[in-house]
């Protein structure tokens, strides 16, 4: 009975040890080693119910609640290691309140997907968004780094 | 100090055996006196108590006691027995108060298991953090680096798994109606304005693990390769060329298809390049880390 004891208390001592250490090792795992950020956000220009319609085809426009601007925003990965971007939440006001950014429904120049772009190691790009902000929003920034920034006019 | 034995009747020392030579008995005498005297007379009192003993020990110790008269043996023989008696006088005495022991046993033993959970398994959990720290902040600084090389149109160049490559130029394909009505359908996407470049390229295969990545890179915007194998059918109808694919490829003249905006008539042509990506697997963390960049400008074949 005493060697059962001890056996299970040696297995349950190794399960915690194991356990401890695979914990740090997904720590490990999911990390994000790819650094994709904003480098540069500039306001084109303000966006109208008319306007709007030639880069926003599939999703629909809220003037009541909302301000849009087409946006030009400077992306650079600089890590060996290739990632995607996701535009949608990458800029937030100075109030925090997250921001959408859409992709502009006609691909001109984009990589045939409205969600993400792939940005290989060392890499940059430049793309042309539709922000939608609170109204009366008047500055956006990076949610990463606060000093790249714009006003909204 | 000279006696005689009181069993067979011989005179020996017991300076040099305290056992009699002829018969093996033991004899007692005054060991003080044997210091001061070399006279011996025989305590009748105890005799037979000592008659008594010498059987006893003669039964008992049978075969070293015969032989050769070895106290020492009987001596060893003697502590064993002894030691031999105190565990069979502790077992009794454990048998006899076992829930005590067992109790303070069992009180060692859990303190034991908390003393372990609480020293041992923070140490090993804060010793683990630690160390993932460190091979992090030391993979991240890692991985700050990729080794860059340009090279010319038609100059060849080798990857560390043995892939060579030469890339030749670049074709501009319009891309029809139809073709344009299947893309915006396969891919869920509207395009506008768009052609299909091939860049055109001499490949070999490699053996190593490391994996090649193409991309194109334009002035402001990356190109990974388009995919479709029924779409590029369409695209290359007419060409004798076949699409390079990183997973297995012959030596011969491949292209790689990438859709990128239609050249503007009077406007200078976009510079454009293509990046060929040597990749080491890193497993352990699941990701790919990209250690070479071999980037070619590109023109138009035969420009």
């Amino acid at each position: 009975m005493r060697k059962l004891a001890k056996i299970l208390w040696v297995v349950f001592l190794v399960g915690v040890c194991f356990s401890t250490i695979q914990e740090e090792m997904f720590r490990l795992q999911t990390k994000d080693y790819s650094n994709i950020h904003l480098t540069d956000i500039k306001a084109e220009q303000k966006l109208d119910e008319n306007t709007i319609k030639q880069y926003l085809q599939k999703t629909t426009a809220n003037f009541e609640l909302y301000d849009y601007y087409l946006m030009t925003i400077s992306v650079e990965n600089s890590t060996a290691v290739g990632d995607y971007f996701f535009p949608e939440y990458t800029v937030s006001t100075s109030d925090k309140y997250s921001c959408n950014m859409y992709n502009i429904d006609t691909m001109s120049d984009g990589q045939l997907t409205y969600h993400s772009y792939y940005l290989p190691a060392k890499e940059k790009i430049t793309l042309k968004m539709v922000l939608q902000v609170p109204k009366g929003c008047k500055e956006v920034m990076s949610r990463k780094d606060s000093s790249v920034k714009t006003t909204l006019k | 100090m000279r006696i005689v034995c009181k069993s067979c009747g011989k005179s020996y020392n017991t300076d040099k055996d305290e056992l009699c030579p002829n018969c093996g008995s033991y004899n007692q005498f005054d060991r003080d006196e044997q210091k001061g005297s070399s006279s011996w007379s025989a305590n009748t009192n105890t005799y037979d108590q000592e008659q008594d003993n010498e059987r006893y020990y003669k039964e008992k110790y049978k075969g070293n006691y015969d032989n050769d008269t070895n106290e020492r043996k009987i001596h060893f023989d003697r502590s064993s027995k002894s030691r031999k008696y105190q565990r069979n006088q502790n077992d009794t005495y454990s048998n006899n108060e076992p829930t005590q022991e067992k109790k303070g046993s069992c009180l060692l033993f859990l303190i034991k298991s908390f003393v372990v959970l609480l020293v041992l398994i923070p140490l090993l959990s804060k010793g683990s953090e630690v160390a993932v720290d460190v091979i992090s902040k030391t993979l991240s600084e890692e991985l700050q680096y990729v080794e860059e090389e340009t090279y010319q149109l038609n100059q060849p160049f080798t990857l560390e798994n043995g892939a060579t490559f030469r890339i030749k130029g670049y074709e501009r394909i319009p891309l029809s109606q139809e073709i344009i009505g299947k893309i915006e359908e396969e891919k869920d996407v509207k395009i506008d304005k768009m052609e299909a470049l091939l860049v055109k390229m001499d490949a070999t295969r490699g053996d190593g693990p490391k994996s090649a990545e193409i991309y194109l890179r334009g002035e402001e915007m990356i190109y990974m390769p388009f995919v479709s194998w029924e779409i590029e059918k369409e695209i290359l109808k007419g060409k004798e060329i076949e699409i390079w694919s990183k997973y297995y490829y012959d030596d011969r003249e491949y292209g790689v298809l990438f859709l990128v905006p239609q050249a503007e008539e009077g406007k200078p042509k976009p510079q454009l390049s293509l990046c060929v990506q040597q990749n080491k697997d890193l497993s352990f963390v699941h990701i790919k880390r990209t250690e070479k960049k071999i980037t070619v400008n590109l023109t138009e074949v035969g420009e």
